[in-house]
């Protein structure tokens, strides 16, 4: 039997993750509805000036310009939405020591120098735009650069926002915190980078989708190569 | 290829897979939400929340208060007592007055709001641990429950009581509390969310075993530990 695509340490770590967003994603939008306003700094609340709000109702009696308010939620998805991260963080704590002692990230995320050149990145976003399928061995720039900037970039930032927001956390470690310029903030960065990581999934589930879904998923869960279908 | 180390990394799948069994959900989950807590605890130590300067105040009129049970629920401050019962020396009624005559702090902090929004307000009070060792509180105590003139009610942990930012806060911005605020006597933890912030508190019990009636929201199923 061929080397499988991914190896099973990778498959299993995907699937967990996967898991542990979608239940970080649902009941995040569940505490979120409780206020969803946004504010910069240390504080903000609904007397005062906000950075933005966005166009939906709440959960909670908060002027919203609807005259209703959506079911209450915030209980259990906290409840949930901590018991989630803890599973995806030991599950990134896993895929981490592992991508480094089998050279995972050296191998397959992180690109190559020379593949960073303008020359070379224009020419893999014109390459994607006219859906030509990718060349050589393993990712290419932009799939190395979309991995890497999720797995080293927003995966750390929404941990590290999310416990900034935490008081009984801060007080331990206060620097978690001002290094984000407030609480505040960092409520406000921790949903944009949930924005950035859905719209990861879905281009990423989107890409899947174009260059062959029964394949793609076949190599991500049984583990088939490539070179067997 | 399969090896034993790949089926090793299948671990984390099968320990989730107890989930599955609806018999096992309940205690599982219950469990789980146990361990959260303790490894929150971990982050009791003596660390301070942040304090901020007097001009980062929110003034007291934006500072709102969320009040589901009542906004005044009637005390009669000439009459007021603070109950103290449980594992202590010196149970009974305290006044106001024996609580002002106590060591005080005021401190400049953050209220966090389990809706999502924060302020920081001035809050002044005496350290409950300070009051804890007044009243003669157990050393093996494990935790302090509080009784409110409306029905709420709130506990924690004795690491919580004894935080030096916790306060008994009779009160903000340098004046009294308001009714709104919970007069005359409230919580004010800024290492926890503010549902945790008893208002109107009247009673106060030290104990080793956490009865069945843990908090008004936590019973409704907030998190007990309510620090994240």
């Amino acid at each position: 039997m061929a080397e499988p695509r991914h190896r099973v340490l990778v498959r299993v770590t995907h699937w967990l993750t996967a898991l542990s967003f979608l239940a970080l994603l649902v009941t995040g939008v569940e505490i979120l509805i409780s206020h969803p306003r946004f504010y910069w700094g240390e504080a903000g609340n609904a007397s005062g000036p906000y950075l933005f709000k966005l166009p939906i109702p709440a959960s909670r009696g908060l002027e919203t310009g609807y005259s209703f308010v959506l079911p209450d939620q915030n209980g259990w998805s906290r409840n949930l939405h901590f018991q989630a991260a803890w599973l995806v963080a030991f599950t990134a704590l896993v895929y981490g020591i592992s991508g480094l002692r089998r050279g995972h990230f050296r191998r397959n995320l992180l690109p190559a120098r020379s593949d960073l050149s303008w020359r070379a990145m224009s020419a893999s976003w014109k390459a994607h735009l006219r859906f030509e399928p990718s060349s050589g061995e393993g990712y290419n720039v932009l799939q190395r650069l979309a991995y890497a900037g999720v797995v080293f970039g927003l995966f750390p930032l929404m941990i590290w926002t999310g416990l900034a927001m935490a008081p009984g956390f801060t007080a331990a470690f206060p620097l978690t915190v001002t290094a984000f310029g407030g609480q505040q903030s960092a409520r406000t960065i921790h949903f944009f980078a949930t924005l950035a990581l859905v719209l990861f999934v879905v281009v990423h589930v989107a890409m899947v989708w174009v260059t062959g879904f029964r394949a793609g998923l076949r190599g991500m869960t049984i583990g088939q190569s490539k070179e067997s279908l | 290829m399969r090896t034993r180390r790949d089926l090793l990394m299948l671990a984390p799948a099968a320990a989730l897979s107890p989930f599955a069994i609806p018999a096992w959900q309940k205690t599982l989950l219950s469990k789980a939400q146990q361990a959260n807590d303790t490894a929150a605890a971990y982050f009791h130590s003596a660390r301070l929340a942040p304090e901020f300067s007097r001009a980062s105040l929110t003034p007291l009129a934006r500072f709102p208060h969320n009040s589901y049970l009542t906004d005044d629920p009637g005390v009669d401050l000439a009459t007021w007592r603070f109950t103290v019962e449980g594992q202590v020396k010196k149970p009974g009624a305290y006044s106001l007055d024996d609580l002002r005559a106590l060591p005080k702090r005021v401190q400049v902090t953050r209220h966090i709001c389990i809706e999502g929004w924060a302020v920081i307000g001035s809050f002044g009070g005496v350290p409950l641990g300070a009051f804890l060792r007044h009243v003669g509180a157990a050393p093996d105590a494990r935790f302090v429950e509080v009784e409110c003139e409306d029905d709420y009610y709130e506990s924690i942990d004795i690491a919580t009581a004894l935080h030096p930012q916790t306060l008994l806060c009779y009160e903000m911005y340098g004046a009294p509390l308001t009714s709104g605020h919970g007069a005359p006597l409230r919580l004010q933890m800024p290492t926890k969310l503010g549902y945790k912030q008893a208002k109107y508190v009247n009673k106060l019990r030290v104990s080793q075993v956490l009865s069945a009636k843990r908090g008004y929201w936590v019973d409704q199923g907030y998190p007990w530990y309510g620090g994240i």
